[in-house]
Formats: structure tokens, C-alpha cells, sequence
């Protein structure tokens, strides 16, 4: 079963490497020498698109700097612990 | 500051977050069931409700870093420091969000992600100024030379501001004006959930300057009792 798919999509791999392999190639004046957008096509830039990523980009950044902050605060808050360990060892027994 | 004191500003402190919470949601939900869509631009200009409060927001947090640095001038002290960094910490975060929305808007209505329009050029500038100021507090250390020259960094930083607000008035560009002097103004519906915006994103500026303050408040405290502990433990 496995074998089988591996050697259909071997076969369809070496039709599309080399069905064209017998052909000439285009002549210099063939080549595309500009691009020009389809005459009436749709647009290629969705407005709904632009708008969730830019609402996921104001959220993504808020909660990156909220992220950040919360462990600088935790960062402090294990520091206080140290202090308070370091503090109740040094004091008397 | 005693305890109850501390309890009464951590009670103001969780009312401003759940008020600017509420106030979020009910601005999203206007804005995506109420709000009117634009002509010519279609949803994309729905970027505009949270575009323009984030660039107004990066002017409330340099102003706070304006006010914590000269103030850090006139009499240092390591809340007016810790004012001054929670203002320009802001306004990289505004700035930042200002700087993706706006070209995500852009490329639907201009385009093009960027132009070197005035106005886009000095908010780029600003952010950066800020971004400056961040960099150095985080990794130059916490020397009074250090806190010294980035309050003054602070200060001139903040002499951008007026620039970004009067480039569209004195220099040609492509940034759109329709509030304020020229503009032809919103429609009547595209009003209520631009100042609800507005109002949101002024607690979330509020709230994020005071936590940020009071972390490194506590940050600074921590270091001076540190100090004072390694002076005095045995080892």
C-alpha cells in the first residue's frame, strides 16, 4: 500500500520534471518583459484581513508587554523572598 | 505608605482595570456592530478606532516621561525615575502598535505599507527616541549618571511631539487629517466608538504607567534594602 503511493507520486513527480523536457525553449522575444494587474480582477489585499491582523497585532503587543512586566514583578517578588530568608537567618535564634 | 493606604490604591487600582476592561469590550462590540463602514476604504478604515487612540496614547506616555524626567531634575527621587521609565515604556508600546496598524491601514487604502510622509516619519522617529530611552534604563545600569541622561533624554524626546502633531498642517504628505483644523470630520455614527476608544485607551495608558511606576518603585526599594542587608548579614 505504502510502496504503491510512493511510486505514484514518484511518477507524478518525474511527468512534471520532465514532460517538457523535449521541447525548445521560447525565444528571447517571448519573455515577460512587464507585469500588469488582470483588468477588473479582484483585489488581492483583503480589508477584513488587514483589520484582524492589525487587531491581532494591538493584542499580541499588550499582552507581550503585560507578560513582560508580570515577570520583572515576579522577578522582584523572588528577590524580597531571598531578602526575607537571608534576613530571618541572620537573625536571633 | 501604611497599609490601609496601600490597600486603598490596590482597590482603585483593580476597579481602573476592570472599568477599562468593560469599557473595551463594549467599544468592540460597537465598533463591529455599529459603527458605520467607510465609502471608499471599506472595513479596513475600522483599523482608524484603535490606530488613532494608540498614537495619542504614545503622546500621553512621553508626556508622562516629559513630566517624571524634568521633575527627576528639579529634585531626584527614585519614584520621579520610576514615573519618568513607566512613561516611556508606554509609549514604545503605543508606538509599536501605532507602527503596525498604521501600515496594515495603509496598504488598503494608499497601497503601499509605507510612505516617507512627514507624519509617518516623525511618529518612526519618536518611537525610536523611546526605544532609545528604554534600552538605556534596561542595560546601562541604574547609576545616577545613567538616571540623569536618560531624563534628559527625556526631555528631548518629547520635543518631537509638537513636530508629529503640526507635520501634516505644514508640510505636505499623505496622512489623512479629518479631525481637527482641515478635516472634514466623521460620520455622526463613527463618533461615539472613536471617543469610547479614546476614553479606553487613556485608563489603559493610566493603568499600565502606574503599574509599571509602582513595579520599579518597589524594584528601586528592593535595591536599597539589598544594600542595607549586605551591609550589615554576615556574609
Amino acid at each position: 500500500m505504502n510502496s504503491n503511493a510512493n511510486a505514484a507520486t514518484w511518477e507524478r513527480l518525474r511527468e512534471s520534471l520532465f514532460a517538457r523536457a523535449g521541447e525548445p525553449a521560447p525565444e528571447p522575444g517571448q519573455r515577460s518583459t512587464e507585469f500588469r494587474p488582470v483588468e477588473g480582477g479582484e483585489e488581492t489585499l483583503s480589508g477584513q484581513t488587514l483589520l484582524v491582523e492589525a487587531y491581532a497585532a494591538l493584542w499580541v503587543v499588550l499582552f507581550g508587554y503585560v507578560l513582560f512586566s508580570w515577570r520583572r514583578q515576579s522577578r522582584i517578588n523572588a528577590r524580597i523572598d531571598e531578602l526575607e530568608k537571608a534576613l530571618s537567618r541572620s537573625g536571633p535564634k | 505608605m501604611g497599609s490601609s493606604s496601600r490597600k486603598v490604591e490596590d482597590a482603585l487600582f483593580y476597579a481602573l482595570f476592570a472599568s477599562t476592561t468593560l469599557i473595551i469590550l463594549v467599544d468592540i462590540h460597537w465598533i463591529f456592530y455599529y459603527a458605520p463602514i467607510e465609502r471608499t476604504m471599506g472595513i479596513v478604515q475600522k483599523i482608524f478606532y484603535f490606530h488613532v487612540p494608540s498614537a495619542y496614547c504614545m503622546y500621553l506616555g512621553a508626556g508622562a516621561c516629559f513630566l517624571g524626567s524634568v521633575a527627576y531634575f528639579v529634585s531626584p527621587t527614585d519614584g520621579r525615575d520610576a514615573f519618568a521609565k513607566a512613561g516611556a515604556e508606554t509609549a514604545v508600546v503605543f508606538g509599536i502598535i501605532m507602527l503596525i496598524t498604521g501600515p496594515l491601514w495603509g496598504a488598503k487604502a494608499w497601497g503601499r505599507y509605507w510612505t516617507w510622509d512627514p507624519r509617518l516619519t516623525t511618529s518612526l522617529l519618536s518611537v525610536l527616541i523611546y526605544v532609545a530611552y528604554v534600552v538605556l534604563r534596561n542595560f546601562a545600569g541604574d547609576g545616577d549618571a545613567e538616571k540623569r541622561f536618560a531624563a534628559a533624554l527625556g526631555v528631548l524626546g518629547a520635543a518631537n511631539l509638537p513636530i508629529i502633531h503640526y507635520s501634516v498642517q505644514k508640510w505636505a504628505g499623505q496622512h489623512p487629517v479629518v479631525i481637527g483644523k482641515g478635516g472634514g470630520g466623521l460620520a455622526p455614527g463613527m463618533y461615539p466608538p472613536f471617543f469610547i476608544a479614546l476614553g479606553a485607551f487613556t485608563l489603559l495608558t493610566v493603568l499600565l504607567v502606574w503599574w509599571r511606576t509602582r513595579t520599579e518603585i518597589s524594584r528601586a526599594r528592593l535595591k536599597h534594602l539589598e544594600d542595607d542587608a549586605l551591609a550589615v548579614l554576615p556574609d
